[in-house]
């Protein structure tokens, strides 16, 4: 720089170093030399008012600039516009189709975590419905596989009633008060006693054997109601309604065995005869 | 000092991507100044468009060499090819000139105006705006101090 400003006048050095001394760059020997030429007479107003020149200057360029057709003309020289059209025509229609599945994507999304709400209020607040107990179906069959292996499938195989009486009694977990039968025909010997778990009920079992032929009596009694059994042919004794069912194993008399609880007698009888057993049985 | 070529009727070559954002970006990016720049030269609306058309028909052969050099601004060059072409031009024929700009541009020699542009309009240092025009410093500066003094007496508003 000190051999440029050694080579210019005065006035060339001061003129043309107005906008480094505005800009603060001016340092050493160049500097004391501007501030010299400023300080003489007449000087001292010009830079700011070159600050000022100039930024007219710029501005009256400003309106002077390339209209968009002549810029198109300029990117012309690189790239066909018809291609370069084509292609941001592509890129619109790649952004459309990417918006398009963003915005079906977005709405599963939304309709699959609505349901998952749904799913989970509904899973959380509605009554759900678990297994049901078929006490006609599943006891006809508990009776035919007890029938088949009775030592096998009895809790207490014993033929006293009360010692069956007192295992019901103190069974645990049970959450209703299991009943036997008062009186049976002598003939029907009490054979033993077990409580079935089918999770969703707890079934007590007692097994009768008639003496003479060792054929199987069946009592059960559970947790329901005579309503909750389908209607069928029933008759009334001492206020108490037997509901009876037959299959091509069983026969079954079902009624009301007190509050809350069902009593099935199921065997090869008559439903008249069992219906009898059990309202002998049943009497107060 | 090269000629300039005339507008080739259609791109004669096939430019990748990067090169086409290089184009539009670092390039076209500076048309505006470049045509000021041409304006001042030429004087003329007219021919300063086709100035800057030729300048950049003469550039986009050495795209890939300017893409290269990263850390190079593109205006110089730009700025060195037009003035390169406004040499090659034939006489411009200036119009009437009516405005204040005008009249102060053309009050002043093309090198005295285009120094002052190129160093207070375009912003180039003036060893810069020396290499783009080929002179050494003390004769932009030359130049340069000639022209402020006309714009500082000048009643541009």
């Amino acid at each position: 720089m000190a051999t440029t400003a050694d080579a210019l006048s005065n006035e060339d050095f001061f003129y043309s170093y107005l906008a480094e001394y505005l800009d603060g760059e001016l340092s050493g020997p160049a500097a004391q030399r501007f501030d010299e030429i400023l300080k003489s007479a007449g000087k001292a107003a010009i830079p700011e008012h070159f600050r000022a020149m100039r930024g007219r200057l710029q501005l009256a360029l400003q309106s002077h600039y390339l209209k968009e057709d002549e810029t198109q003309v300029l990117r012309a020289l690189v790239q066909d516009p018809e291609v370069k059209m084509t292609q941001e025509n592509i890129r619109i229609e790649q952004i459309g189709r990417g918006e398009w599945v963003s915005t079906w994507l977005r709405r599963i999304a939304l309709i699959v975590v609505l349901f998952a709400v749904i799913g989970g209020l509904a899973w959380k607040f509605l009554p759900r419905s678990g297994p049901v107990f078929k006490p006609l179906e599943y006891l006809g069959y508990e009776a035919l596989a007890m029938e088949e292996d009775t030592q096998g499938r009895l809790d207490l195989p014993t033929t006293d009633i009360k010692e069956i009486r007192q295992y019901l009694g103190n069974y645990p977990g049970l959450e209703y008060k299991p009943r036997t039968l008062k009186t049976v025909p002598e003939r029907w010997q009490p054979r033993g006693v077990s409580v079935i778990d089918y999770d969703v009920a707890k079934v007590a079992a007692v097994v009768y054997t008639n003496v003479e032929n060792k054929e199987k009596l069946f009592h059960f009694s559970f947790i329901g109601n005579l309503s909750d059994l389908p209607s069928a042919e029933s008759s009334t004794m001492n206020g108490i309604k037997f509901q009876t069912y037959g299959s091509d194993q069983f026969n079954l008399v079902a009624w009301q065995h007190g509050y809350g609880v069902v009593s099935l007698l199921v065997g090869r009888r008559s439903t008249a005869e069992l219906f009898e057993i059990a309202a002998q049985g049943t009497r107060e | 000092m090269e000629a300039c070529v005339s507008a080739p009727a259609k791109i004669q070559q096939v430019y990748n991507e990067s090169f086409i954002n290089f184009f539009d970006e670092q390039l076209v990016g500076h048309a505006d100044t470049v045509y000021r720049m041409a304006y001042t030269l030429t004087l003329s609306l007219d021919s300063s468009f086709q100035l800057v058309k030729e300048t950049y028909q003469r550039i986009v052969p050495n795209l890939a060499s300017m893409q290269n050099a990263v850390d190079q601004n593109s205006l110089p060059t730009l700025l060195t090819t037009l003035w390169q072409c406004f040499g090659q031009l034939d006489q411009v024929k200036t119009p009437e000139i009516s405005s204040p700009l005008g009249k102060i541009l053309r009050s002043l020699p093309v090198d005295a105006r285009a120094a002052l542009v190129a160093v207070d309009v375009a912003g180039l240092g003036p060893a810069e705006a020396a290499r783009v025009f080929g002179w050494s410093e003390s004769d932009l500066r030359q130049k340069l101090a000639g022209a402020r003094r006309v714009l500082l007496t000048s009643n541009l508003s």
